[in-house]
């Protein structure tokens, strides 16, 4: 058995500060109530302004890969909440092969006693239970010399791209199951992990119980036996490197994935309809909100396709009833020509498009930032809606909220970019805070009749028209599509239609006021800004960590209301410093050259994924930009 | 009580004169009349083409949306709000060509609808090409010059085919046999799916002739699929009648109260 | 309901109503229509027969003052044809509609209503269903008259007829 030193090649686990006084006016929501999850140190965080002292040395690392139904994905979840009983926080993200079983798979954990927003780059223990498919995963998997792996004995033929360097641990898992009659090695493996985390028997049978609760007791109590076993075999050969400590969470906390997060937001804040069709990784989205939006008054329907789906969804808001679908590129490609209707009739829908890799089929069992542009530019006509991103798997549950609470008070569309990275992970995080958004509409203030009709599209000075719905007396109109007058006529004019597109587009300036629009973390003498969206957000909060530790003080920024941006308050934040970074997981750097076209003078950094933006490389972008 | 005339919005269709799209508005505004509808309780729901534009015709709420997607906007409308009547109208273009799925699924969902399709032969509001219903010979079109040389797609049978519970055709020239129809369709629990001979005289001036071609057959009886089946494959489509009546459970069923429920504690650890 | 048209004076009222209200409103939404498609001449021409219609239809509910109609259902009218006799049937008109043509129709439709009535007025038993449904069919005999003699005036009048169409339908959509 060689030694391994503890630690990654890159382990700046700091994370930085909320800096007072940005959440007035323009200023960005660093001191909202979601805060304390997107990054992860509320409280002790409003104070400091000084370099920060506070390094993580004890979060860490593991991955676990497989192949051929080895169930690595299932360990992955089952440490992750038994780890999270113990008291650690922690993020873990699943990665898939497009199979529908049996391909290569890994499961990621990060695991540290606060609160965890993003991945760390490297991995400190690797757990292989099979190497035959483990160099399909390339660059996604960063081995580092000083990563400690732990091979099953039956794991195979090792690869030789796994550096020589590094140390290795063979130990028998299958074996192990073998002599109790079972042929889980996974099992096994959870029980020597979670033992090696300090996880009593008893949480580790915890947490077997709630991933098996379909199974027989036999079947039960032989996987109980199993991780036993594994837990001895940690006590006696121990992985070579030190086990990181748990916190002492106070707060409830949860366990759940983006996907579920942004489900129940939307539930939460009132959504009632839900039109679904399958497509990876949106499905658990739907699936998640079928088993409980009954519960709520609410319905689910299975569309039979994508076109179907959204046309529902528009269907049902058009009734009054808060509705949405969720999708992936090629079914949000799908969508739009329904979104422009949407527009076009100011019909509330809300679409959350978890994106992955494209374009066409693409990868789809992976993450990618590539949908920007469709989402931003992919209506036709002129159609101002509104793109939202969630800014972590926690920050789903925010901005689905308050997504639907935009689509309903703006009677429009707000399409939600999330992706695979961020709607599959499955967090820790302290509970959310009670739902601060309701899908309410305008529908108070119904105007006069004019003559023959109802005034539905009027030009209000909000821009936002009285709304009525089927069942109002008095108040009957005809959406439409077509270009309409203020009565929801149809027409041709150009006065009309001028009215009408200015109208839609006024509308949406409300939005230019939120304090929602980004979150960020500044730091004192900052003079380079990093500035992402989505999934990158919290890689560049790692980076910032990692930034800091080298003496590099930046401020971060995730803009969470990508259209209409609000261009002033971006510029505000974009001229505290000399120089700003953009950062996307994608291979035009979409984000960027949308921020150009409005007159941002920036950098910019993107790749396309599945390889997952690293803070090591943000870090390196930004090393040299402050060099030159 | 409002007479048929009342449910009229008083805006002027941009129909030709002789189009058969006047005599569905007539009967739907008849068929209101007898159901003693409420206006604000009706939504018609179109998609795109000469009869998309009838909503706007009627007295009641209305959605114009896309091409082809009356039947979706329609179907969620229905299951978010069930107390509401629904009707979803549209051409055999919208509905038979670019709608043909979701015109599959509806007859299969059977949500508590009506679908009423005014089925001219042709696409009227582009100018006249063919359409899935035109003949295989019909040259008038510079698209298909030499006819679509395609057999027509048979609405009724392909309804009945994929599990439409009442199936009937009408003749727009006989507004008020097609106002019982629509009577009955609303009264139908589950989808109703009625095809209407809707001449298109500017396009299709034969289509004139369907005053003396249409032939009554009622079956209004038939709830037996395989003699539904038959007679549909062996007549001319030009009979008009209920061919198919034979209610099943509607989807969805009953929705459940909604309150306040526990959707949280799941993710506490 | 045949029967009790020939035999009910509520239901024969509510049929002479309706069958004149169809024939105006028809009338009326013709009218409109060819005003759109701009044929002004046969637009106006079929608002004063549609005037005539209404006059008449004005008469008739003057008649039911007193009479408590029936509220019968659209399909429930005991009308020879699918539809009430005086009402312009849609296969009979186009965008290119000639006045000469409209007038025939309407010929033909005021026939019809009159062989209505003369057949409701030979199949009764009540007297006074006979009296109206005599008076009725007279009144559209004199209207069968009015527009033969009209229908005379355009034919000498007429130029000869070109069909060709310069502005055929346009694409909106």
């Amino acid at each position: 058995m060689a030694s391994c030193g503890s630690g990654g090649g890159i382990k700046f686990y700091e994370f930085l500060q909320f800096v007072p006084g940005l959440s007035q006016g323009n200023g960005v929501a660093a001191d909202n109530c979601y805060s304390a999850w997107i990054s992860p140190v509320r409280g002790k965080a409003a104070v400091t302004t000084g370099p920060n002292s506070r390094h993580l040395q004890d979060d860490i690392t593991i991955a676990f890969t497989g192949s051929g139904g080895s169930g690595v994905i299932a360990v992955g979840e089952m440490l992750l909440r038994a780890a999270a009983r113990v008291g650690f926080y922690g993020l873990l993200r699943k990665s898939y092969g497009p199979q529908i079983r049996g391909g290569e798979s890994a499961a990621i954990l990060r695991l540290a006693p606060q609160p965890v927003a993003g991945f760390a780059d490297g991995i400190d223990l690797l757990v292989v239970l099979d190497w035959s498919h483990f160099s399909r995963f390339g660059d996604e998997l960063i081995l580092g010399t000083d990563t400690c792996i732990i091979e099953d004995a039956a794991a195979g033929v090792r690869p030789l791209t796994v550096p020589a360097a590094v140390s290795i641990l063979t130990l028998d898992f299958t074996g192990l199951a073998g002599t109790l009659g079972s042929a889980h090695n996974n099992i096994a493996a959870l029980g020597y992990c979670g033992a090696w985390l300090g996880c009593s028997a008893e949480q580790l049978v915890a947490s077997l119980n709630h991933r098996l609760q379909r199974q027989d007791s036999a079947t039960l109590k032989l996987a109980a036996q199993v991780a036993q076993a594994g837990m001895g075999l940690a006590a006696e050969h121990p992985p070579p490197l030190a086990a990181p400590q748990p916190g002492r969470p106070e707060a409830t906390r949860w366990l759940a994935t983006g996907n579920q997060l942004a489900a129940l937001g939307a539930l939460e804040a009132g959504i009632r309809f839900v039109a679904a069709y399958p497509i990876t990784p949106a499905s658990d989205v739907l699936e998640w909100l079928a088993t409980h939006i009954d519960k709520t008054g609410g319905r689910l329907v299975q569309a039979e396709d994508e076109l179907a789906a959204v046309n529902m969804a528009i269907g049902a808001g058009y009734g009054g009833v808060p509705a949405m679908t969720a999708t992936s590129g090629p079914g949000l490609a799908l969508m739009a020509e329904a979104m422009g209707l949407a527009v076009a009739s100011e019909t509330p829908l809300v679409v959350l498009n978890v994106m992955r890799g494209g374009p066409s089929t693409g990868i789809p069992t992976k993450s990618e930032q590539g949908d920007f542009n469709l989402a931003v530019y992919g209506l036709h006509g002129d159609a101002p809606h509104v793109v939202l991103s969630a800014l972590s798997p926690a920050d789903c549950h925010f901005t689905l909220g308050w997504a639907t609470a935009i689509a309903s008070h703006y009677q429009t569309l707000a399409v939600v970019l999330s992706d695979q990275l961020l709607g599959q992970s499955m967090q820790v995080l302290p509970a959310p805070p009670a739902m601060p958004f309701q899908a309410r509409l305008d529908r108070a203030a119904l105007p006069p009749v004019d003559g023959e009709h109802y005034l539905r599209y009027l030009d209000t000075g909000s821009g936002i028209s009285p709304m009525a719905v089927p069942g109002d007396p008095g108040a009957m109109y005809t959406a439409d599509g077509l270009e309409h007058s203020i009565g929801a006529t149809p027409s041709a004019g150009a006065g009309d239609h001028q009215q009408q597109l200015s109208k839609r587009q006024r509308k949406l300036m409300g939005l230019m006021q939120s304090e929602h629009w980004a979150e960020g973390v500044e730091q004192p003498e900052a003079r380079l800004l990093i500035l992402g969206w989505g999934s990158c957000y919290p890689v560049a909060l790692e980076a910032q960590s990692c930034l800091e530790a080298a003496g590099v003080p930046v401020n971060v920024l995730g803009v969470r209301l990508l259209a209409p941006l609000p261009w002033e308050a971006l510029q505000a934040q974009c001229a505290k410093v000399s120089q700003v970074l953009v950062i996307e997981q994608n291979h035009q750097g979409q984000f960027a050259r949308y921020l150009r076209g409005f007159g941002l003078q920036c950098h910019a950094y993107h790749r396309p994924g599945p390889r997952l933006l690293t803070a090591l490389e943000i870090q390196q972008q930004v090393e040299a930009l402050v060099d030159a | 009580m409002l007479k048929a005339k009342e449910y009229k919005s008083g805006i002027k269709p941009i129909w030709c004169p002789g189009c058969g799209h006047f005599g569905v508005l007539n009967a739907i505004t008849k068929a209101f009349a007898a159901l003693e509808q409420a206006p604000e309780n009706a939504v018609l729901v179109s998609g795109i083409g000469c009869s998309s534009r009838l909503p706007a015709y009627v007295n009641s709420y209305g959605f114009h949306g896309v091409h082809g997607r009356a039947l979706p906007v329609a179907t969620g409308l229905k299951v978010a709000r069930p107390e509401l009547n629904v009707i979803a109208v549209g051409g055999d273009g919208d509905g038979f060509s670019i709608g043909g799925n979701h015109f599959l699924h509806a007859c299969r969902r059977n949500v508590d609808l009506v679908y009423l399709v005014m089925d001219n032969e042709v696409y009227g509001m582009t100018k006249g090409q063919a359409s899935p219903t035109t003949p295989a010979h019909w040259d008038h079109s510079k698209l298909t010059p030499h006819g679509p040389q395609l057999r027509p797609f048979q609405p009724c049978a392909l309804a009945l085919a994929a599990g439409a519970s009442f199936i009937a055709r009408g003749y727009a020239g006989d507004p008020n046999g097609l106002a019982q129809m629509i009577f009955e369709a609303v009264r139908h629990p589950g989808f109703a799916f009625i095809q209407v001979l809707s001449q298109c005289v500017t396009f299709c001036p034969e289509q004139a002739r369907w005053k003396q071609q249409v032939h009554e057959e009622d079956h209004n009886d038939c709830c037996d699929p395989v003699a539904a089946a038959r007679f549909l494959h062996g007549e001319d489509g030009l009979a008009k009648g209920n061919f198919y009546r034979n209610p099943r459970p509607v989807w969805p069923p009953s929705a459940q109260a909604g309150g306040a429920v526990d959707l949280r504690s799941e993710f506490a650890l | 309901m045949s029967e009790a048209l020939y035999q009910d004076e509520a239901v024969f009222l509510a049929h002479s109503v309706a069958l004149e209200q169809e024939a105006t409103e028809r009338l009326y939404e013709l009218a409109d229509t060819l005003e759109i498609h701009n044929n002004r001449s046969l637009s106006s021409l079929l608002r004063e027969l549609a005037a005539y219609s209404e006059q008449h239809a004005r008469q008739v509910a003057g008649l039911c003052q007193g009479h408590s109609l029936p509220g019968l259902r659209a399909w429930e009218y005991a009308w020879p044809q699918d539809e009430s006799p005086e009402v312009f049937h849609y296969s009979q008109v186009h965008y290119l509609l000639q006045a000469e043509q409209a007038l025939q129709v309407a010929l033909e439709v005021e026939q019809n209503a009159a062989a209505f009535y003369r057949d409701v007025a030979a199949r009764t038993h009540n007297p006074q269903i006979q009296r109206w449904a005599l008076q009725f069919a007279g009144e559209e005999e004199e209207h069968v008259r009015k527009l033969q003699a009209r229908l005379l005036q355009v034919n000498a009048g007429q130029s000869p007829r070109d069909h060709t169409d310069f502005d055929p339908p346009q694409i909106p959509e």
